[in-house]
């Protein structure tokens, strides 16, 4: 009894003192269930034709309204959200996981590779994200492999540059020293000691960068450079109902709701991570 | 006499570092040679087996290099270490680790020389792991122990270092410097970062120690009232040159050099009386631009014309005592 | 026998669920040295901070602090400032933290002249170069154009005594002033302190932990342990003939020359928790003097002697025998 009541309180005070992080963790909930269990919650099935029923406006039937083959959006949206989610994961990881771990070699041993790679973010910064990206996707063809390969290669950067800046500043703490003098080798002392200590801004900027992987992901298939069609994605979505803005404007809203949900939910829960990381590091 | 002499664990020759300014004005200013900081000019010292030494000095004296350099976190520019007949400075790989075993540090602040995210437990296990002194099974008993050497209950190893206060933190640092049995302890102003009552604790401990292992340790810092309590032999430094050593009792009651002689006069004591006259006037001169011949003679009170053109030797002045002075050579 | 300067009475401070400061009072008369001395978490700086009301906002204080005949923690905002800085001057540990980085000395000096004295133009800097002088930075007129990080530590804090001295003020609060310096610098800035006192007829409350500073350079001294005041009197008597458990435990822990190289005294145990702080003494649990009274209740501050107070049971006892060496 006194637990179910300790529990309620808790979740009422997680609303009280932190309401971003929780309306956060209800959407990142939400989208996290339709992208696990699409069936479980989508009315119809995402390809289902329905010529009885085409370019209908949101009713009880089709809560989002159908598109220009029938489809139900609402369906569509569901289905959609798996693919999206895989995007915001899987063009992040590798970058995550490869950046932080080169970011710390190149902060704790600096020399030649230190210089090389400073000189390729100087050389990264300056190009609009979005257009490196493309231009990589135009070599390598359109599609989603290609489009988390394209990511990949640019994103790594980002996270490299901020545990590297953070290691250049736990480098100069005693434990470091300590650990040297220990007589700890260098593999030791990176893995075990420094980088528990410098993955908490790259662990806050991957929640940022799954954010934005929705978008870039969407924009692309917008573009018809990432997903491809009939596949179901929220940008290929809203390129579907492109030519019927005007006539059936629930083919692009309702998507384009979906991606706000999406990187608004990762940037609250973003948020309410580094929070909860800065109060105990 | 020294009684320690006979036994020399640790002799230093001649360390000489400097570092480097890279700003390309500075250079410009000093009309084309690279301005540096010459933290350590010529240092030359020993210790024995079981003995305290003290280095004493203010800030920009060196001792903190010299630490560090004892312990080769940081490189000599000129300059030998040797310890235990080996010369230190020429060891790599599993040598570098054995010598690592023998010669530990403890650093001034215990806020930052243990890692955040490690137990206390974490951190003393892994020095044990390392260096293979205690078989697994063994482990959590050995750290047991060597927390309950420096004071500490047995519980505090499952404590992360934030819920500890700063005298529990240095002795945690300490365990971890002991848990590899070394023969020679560097302690690099451990104290100056506590209360005071948490200090005598400390300084209790290393008293302690040193009795019960025979450890040899070289005490840093800049309270010659603390230093006066523990200490067998003393160093005094100034901008990187040792100018006044000898056995503590000898410097304290009677010291050879004016540095030395302000120091002791600039110490607030209790019971002391007051005096209006201060006890060494002007400035610290920049590391950048020693001054020639002495580097001490701009403050100098008893400066002579000698002093500003010839830099004095470190020269035996009494049994056991060496002074870099005109006045006593 | 005249009024005090200042007078602080019943100081209580809270700050979230700390409460940092219990219950601290003293006096200081016109022309004197007071120090305050206590370890870390006493609350021997929150103390100064309280009387010219740089708490944290959150933090709330109850109490009096007299001031010319005004109650410091009842005044505006507005009248506040118009004490700080003109009538009452501060001065901080670490110089680097306290001056701005990116004005030149010269500058915040002649701010500080402005504000209260009404100087500009020339006549400020006049004025502010003579301060510079008075606290004794050579080639004063030219340092006015000089930048904090151009300054070496102890002339940064030279340079934050004439900005605090700038308008003349009555009263000099000192934190911990000398404490991250070196110890001929400290010596010559505390004899700069004594100087300027004698010069300016001015009172100077001093804040360290170090009791040897409070020995060479105060005339009464406040003992401050866990937000309480434990005792306070003359200097030369206190460190003579301690009447606080605390104060003795201290002064014993302190390395003594005669006995060099044997162990020292340390007060057993640590400072009390500052969210539990024990029903009685706040001492009591470590002092090797305790008797039931003292853990019942808070004991008060009684008189000790001519002039001096002490919140220790066993006062008597104690001040019966001169601190011997054990």
């Amino acid at each position: 009894m006194s637990q179910a009541l300790t529990v309620a309180s808790r979740r009422r005070w997680a609303w009280k003192v932190a309401p971003g992080p929780a309306i956060g963790a209800v959407l990142m909930g939400l989208l996290l269930l339709c992208a696990i269990a699409p069936g479980a919650l989508a009315p119809y099935s995402p390809l289902a034709f329905d010529y009885h029923a085409l370019l209908k406006p949101p009713s009880a039937a089709h809560w989002f309204g159908t598109d220009n083959f029938g489809r139900d959006i609402l369906s569509r949206v569901i289905y959609a959200s798996r693919i999206d989610m895989q995007i915001a994961v899987f063009s992040t990881s590798f970058p995550f996981l490869f950046g932080t771990a080169l970011g710390c070699l190149l902060g704790y041993f600096g020399g030649i590779g230190d210089t090389i790679f400073l000189r390729l973010v100087d050389m990264i910064i300056t190009m609009p994200f979005l257009v490196l990206v493309i231009a990589i996707v135009a070599v390598l063809g359109p599609g989603l492999l290609n489009m988390y390969i394209a990511i990949s290669v640019v994103d790594w950067i980002f996270y490299a540059r901020i545990v590297r800046a953070e290691v250049l500043v736990q480098k100069r703490r005693d434990y470091i020293a300590a650990a040297e003098v220990m007589g700890y080798g260098p593999t030791r002392i990176i893995f075990r000691h420094l980088l528990p200590n410098v993955v908490t801004p790259a662990i806050i900027y991957w929640m940022t960068d799954a954010a934005l992987a929705v978008l870039l992901g969407s924009s692309l298939g917008y573009l018809g450079l990432g997903a491809q069609p009939p596949t179901a994605e929220w940008g290929v979505l809203i390129a579907d109902g492109k030519n019927f803005m005007t006539t059936a404007w629930w083919m692009s809203i309702f998507p384009g709701f979906a991606i706000v949900a999406a990187g608004a939910g990762f940037s609250l829960v973003g948020d309410g991570v580094a929070a909860a990381l800065r109060r105990r590091g | 006499m020294n009684a320690f002499a006979a036994t020399k664990l640790l002799a230093a020759e001649n360390l000489t570092r400097a570092f480097p300014i890279r700003h390309g004005l500075a250079a410009l200013l000093s009309g084309g040679h690279s301005p540096a900081i010459r933290a350590l000019n010529g240092v030359s010292f020993s210790i024995g087996a079981g003995e305290t030494l003290a280095v004493v000095g203010e800030s920009g004296c060196g001792k903190s290099t010299l630490a560090r350099a004892l312990v080769r976190l940081i490189a000599l520019d000129a300059g030998r270490i040797i310890f235990d007949g080996e010369e230190v400075g020429a060891l790599a790989g599993a040598a570098l680790r054995r010598y690592h075993r023998r010669a530990q540090l403890v650093f001034q602040d215990p806020y930052s020389s243990l890692n955040p995210r490690m137990t206390v437990g974490e951190t003393l296990a892994e020095a044990l792991t390392v260096h293979r002194m205690v078989s697994p099974a063994g482990r959590a008993a050995r750290v047991a122990e060597l927390l309950g050497e420096v004071g500490l209950p047995a519980v505090a190893a499952a404590r992360l270092p934030h819920a500890l206060s700063g005298g529990q933190r240095q002795r945690v640092a300490l365990a971890r410097a002991l848990s590899v049995r070394p023969e020679i302890l560097i302690a690099d102003e451990i104290v100056s970062a506590l209360d005071v009552s948490v200090q005598a604790q400390i300084v209790n401990l290393l008293i302690d120690l040193q009795e019960r292992l025979g450890l040899a340790i070289l005490f840093i810092s800049h309270d010659l009232r603390i230093v006066r309590h523990i200490a067998h032999r003393v160093i005094v430094m100034y901008l990187g040159r040792i100018v006044e050593s000898g056995p503590a009792d000898a410097i304290f009651a009677e010291p050879m050099h004016p540095y030395t002689a302000a120091l002791l006069r600039a110490v607030p004591q209790i019971g002391a009386g007051r005096s209006k006259a201060i006890a060494l006037g002007g400035e610290l001169q920049s590391p950048l631009d020693l001054p020639s011949g002495c580097a001490f003679h701009p403050r100098c009170p008893h400066a002579m014309p000698r002093c500003r053109t010839e830099r004095p030797e470190l020269r035996p002045i009494a049994s056991g005592r060496l002074a870099a002075c005109h006045l006593s050579g | 026998m005249t009024a005090p300067l200042l007078s602080v009475q019943d100081l209580m401070v809270r700050i979230g669920p700390l409460r940092p400061i219990s219950c601290i009072g003293f006096d200081v008369a016109a022309g004197e040295m007071l120090g305050i001395a206590g370890e870390s978490g006493s609350g021997k700086s929150l103390t100064l901070r309280a009387i010219l009301g740089l708490l944290p906002s959150s933090a709330s204080v109850e109490g009096r602090v007299l001031w010319a005949g005004q109650d410091l923690l009842q005044l505006s905002p507005r009248a506040l400032a118009g004490v700080r800085g003109r009538e009452i001057g501060m001065v901080f540990q670490e110089p680097m933290m306290a001056l701005n980085p990116v004005l030149p000395i010269g500058l915040q000096i002649t701010e500080s002249l402005r504000a209260h004295l009404g100087l500009r133009g020339a006549a400020a800097r006049t004025r502010a170069a003579e301060l510079l002088d008075r606290v004794g930075i050579p080639a004063a007129r030219e340092r006015l154009g000089s930048f904090p990080h151009e300054f070496s530590g102890g002339m940064r804090q030279r340079a934050m005594i004439a900005i605090a001295l700038a308008a003349e003020p009555k009263l000099l609060l000192a934190d911990e002033p000398t404490t991250a310096l070196d110890v001929t610098i400290q010596d010559q800035i505390l004899k700069l302190l004594l100087r300027l006192r004698d010069e300016l007829a001015m009172s100077v409350v001093l804040v360290t932990h170090d009791l040897g500073v409070i020995a060479e350079t105060c005339d009464r001294v406040v003992i401050v342990y866990a937000g309480r005041v434990q005792e306070s009197g003359p200097v030369a008597e206190i460190f003579a003939r301690p009447a606080h458990a605390y104060t003795e435990g201290l002064l014993r822990s302190l390395p003594d020359p005669r006995r060099a190289r044997q162990r020292l005294v340390p007060i057993a145990g640590s400072p009390p928790d500052p969210t539990e702080l024990p029903a009685g003494c706040p001492f009591a649990p470590r002092c090797p003097a305790a008797i039931p009274a003292c853990l019942a209740t808070v004991p008060p501050l009684a008189p000790a002697g001519p002039r001096r107070v002490s919140a220790c049971l066993r006062a008597g006892e104690l001040t019966a025998r001169a601190l011997a060496p054990a």
